[in-house]
């Protein structure tokens, strides 16, 4: 069953373990129109997530925490509606609802009620997606619920009513939280941008300013023959108008390369692109961004591709396949059309070193074989890819082929530490299968470890958490989320026993 | 606090804190390599900044003294424009000629810190513009023929993302 397309008139977020619904029935009762929800759901982010992949180096300042960023909604076209609609691509409009005015905004440190006031929606949508940007928080955002209330199209025929709220199963109605980069802002649409039509008048000012000042700087121009062709451009050393693009995000780049030769030379300098990110303009990447930017990126080390879903018709291109040769980094996060033939493509870059599988379509064969011809991979990462069902097989074959970091979902543990003494990260959220046994094994065997995540897990008692605390002596960040037998005394007393282990544990009703 | 005396390129003296004029990466060679000491009186020359440029410079590296070192270039790290802190987003409202040549002096005296904060000025200009409105803005000529422009039209990316 279909859920409806409304005009989204209102919407509602609860976040950060939000009290103000005790019960399911409770948010049933309100809705008038549609309902999209989750109980508990955690959305990861910030630097204390960004610590346990490979950005150990950022040190970015925590001036904010995590604050919603953009809403957005789809318009499916009618005739290619129902199935199909699992691989939206570039044939579908986005149309932002809302964003955040400032960026992101410090949100307090506790349960809310967030109704950003929504723009006037172009089209009846029946898929909202939501941008966060949480670069700064502490720790997971607790996501309760998301109520949408709409407007049903004047040409359907039944009315909407209260009862026929559908509930949170209806796998039609789909919410998409994400992190969002800190580059938060598309600037293709120039109406929108607020900020920047302020900026835009700015410069008008400034420009004003420097015709009034361009007598004085005729005269000190002794610098020589034609100051005007590339205004003051002219003046800089190579380097420092590299420095300067550095600053620029990827489509200012592109708008500046097309202004003057000079500028055009620097702008398609490779040196620009050693870590391109597309993730922000996820709506627009297709075959030709990419076919475009292949000149550019010799020296490519790092490409996040997250979400931009025509990625899987991009991997089978040779183009990009020759593109990515030298590139150690790879981010396919949430890339839908990812699949098993996208990874078999993948096996034959010799110096993937980083890999972001994250919530893609890929099975367990193509990526066992990827660990067999990947000798230099040193992260993987396989959450959430719901096609695979058991990671056994897998972490058998990472135990023999590599020392990657793991982050999974299920268990394997004690034969896996024995193999691999020298892990430095665990992560084995969710997992409801880790017990006292693997963790006294991690105690025993993992005397490197830096970090381990065993959020979720039930069985798994004060003692033998105790013993990995006191056992692995490097260690700096242990997550014990909804571990039941675990409470915050318990965990308040570690925190002062071991300071240098940063303990997580989520706040629960 | 001992003083040190740096002379602009059209010969003007300024008499500075020593911890002032150490930012500069540059100056602070000089006096090594110099066995400069305090009793020293001779002014460093700087030909290539003018008495202008060097009065802003000093007043930022005056107003900037206790920061802390700045952090080593990072690949791995975001490169944001939107971290100015007030103070220098007041010192930095010039007219453009001073902004770019506030730029060469950071440049040449390798203070780190101006330089990045005038280049992220800069891209804060160049960010969100059309290809004319930066043109206008910085006072450049389009230097391409109607056949390369057409060219760059079709394969620039900026054509494929708007």
């Amino acid at each position: 069953m279909e859920a409806k397309q409304v005009f989204p008139t209102q919407l509602v977020i609860l976040l950060g373990g939000a009290t103000f619904f005790q019960t399911m029935e409770t948010i049933h009762k309100l809705v008038f129109c549609s309902i999209i929800c989750f109980r508990g759901l955690m959305v990861p982010g910030g630097i204390w997530h960004h610590q346990q992949s490979v950005h150990s180096k950022e040190l970015l300042p925590v001036t904010a925490v995590k604050t919603l960023l953009r809403v957005i909604s789809l318009v499916v076209p009618m005739s290619i509606q129902g199935q199909q609609c699992k691989y939206f691509g570039l044939r579908f409009k986005w149309q932002v609802l809302w964003e955040s005015p400032n960026g992101p905004e410090n949100a307090p440190r506790e349960s809310r009620k967030f109704c950003p006031p929504l723009r006037k929606p172009e089209f009846p949508t029946n898929l909202i997606r939501l941008e966060f940007c949480h670069k700064c928080c502490h720790y997971y955002t607790e996501l309760d619920c998301v109520l949408m209330y709409g407007t049903v199209p004047l040409r359907t025929s039944e009315p909407c009513l209260p009862n026929e709220a559908k509930p949170v199963t209806n796998p039609d109605f789909q919410v998409f939280m994400e992190e969002l980069e800190l580059q938060h802002v598309l600037f293709n649409d120039r109406k929108e941008g607020q900020h920047l039509e302020q900026s835009i008048k700015q410069m008008k000012d400034l420009s004003l300013k420097d015709k009034l000042s361009t007598k004085e700087t005729e005269d000190i121009s002794c610098h020589g023959d034609d100051i005007s062709a590339n205004g003051y451009f002219d003046l800089l050393p190579y380097e420092v108008i590299q420095l300067i693009l550095s600053y620029l995000d990827l489509p200012s780049l592109c708008r500046t390369a097309i202004t003057c030769s000079l500028l055009h030379k620097h702008c398609y300098d490779s040196l620009q692109y050693k870590e391109v990110n597309l993730q922000p303009y996820w709506t627009q990447v297709n075959i030709h961004t990419l076919d475009n930017l292949h000149s550019r990126c010799k020296y490519l080390q790092r490409l996040n591709l997250s979400w931009c879903d025509g990625t899987s018709s991009v991997l089978q291109n040779q183009n990009f396949r020759r593109f990515l040769e030298a590139c150690g980094k790879l981010d396919l996060q949430s890339c839908r059309g990812v699949d098993s033939g996208g990874v078999n493509l993948l096996c034959k870059l010799q110096n993937l070193q980083w890999l972001n599988l994250y919530r893609t379509q890929v099975d367990k064969n193509s990526v066992i074989q990827l660990i067999k011809v990947s000798k230099n991979l040193q992260h993987l990462n396989l959450g959430s890819c719901s096609r695979i069902q058991s990671l056994d097989e897998i972490a058998v074959e990472l135990g023999k082929n590599c020392n990657a970091d793991l982050r999974s979902r299920t268990g394997f543990l004690v034969n896996l530490v024995e193999n691999c003494p020298k892990l430095k990260k665990i992560f084995l959220t969710a997992n409801r299968s880790i017990c006292d046994e693997d963790l006294l094994a991690v105690a025993q065997y993992c005397k490197d470890l830096e970090q381990i995540d065993i959020l979720g897990t039930r069985q798994v008692s004060k003692e033998s958490v105790y013993k990995v605390l006191k056992n692995c002596t490097k260690l700096i960040f242990f997550d014990l989320s909804f571990c039941e037998k675990i409470d915050f005394e318990t965990v308040n007393q570690w925190s002062i026993e071991f300071p240098n282990v940063d303990i997580k544990k989520s706040f629960q009703h | 606090m001992p003083q040190i005396k740096l002379q602009s390129s059209d010969g003007e003296s300024f008499e500075i804190d020593l911890e002032v004029a150490r930012q500069s990466v540059t100056i602070k060679t000089m006096l090594e390599d110099l066995g400069w000491d305090e009793s020293d009186d001779d002014p460093v020359p700087l030909p290539n900044v003018n008495a202008a440029i060097l009065k802003k410079v000093v007043q930022w590296a005056t107003f900037h003294k206790d920061d802390p070192p700045p952090p080593e270039d990072d690949e791995n790290k975001e490169k944001r424009t939107d971290d100015i802190c007030t103070w220098d987003a007041e010192f930095l409202k010039v007219d453009q000629g001073t902004l770019f040549e506030l730029i060469l002096a950071a440049n040449y005296l390798d203070i780190k810190g101006l330089l990045d904060v005038t280049c992220k000025t800069v891209a804060n200009m160049i960010k969100g513009k059309s290809p004319e409105e930066i043109r206008k803005t910085f006072n450049i000529k389009n230097d391409f023929t109607p056949a390369e422009e057409e060219q760059m039209m079709s394969c620039n990316c900026s054509a494929t993302m708007e």
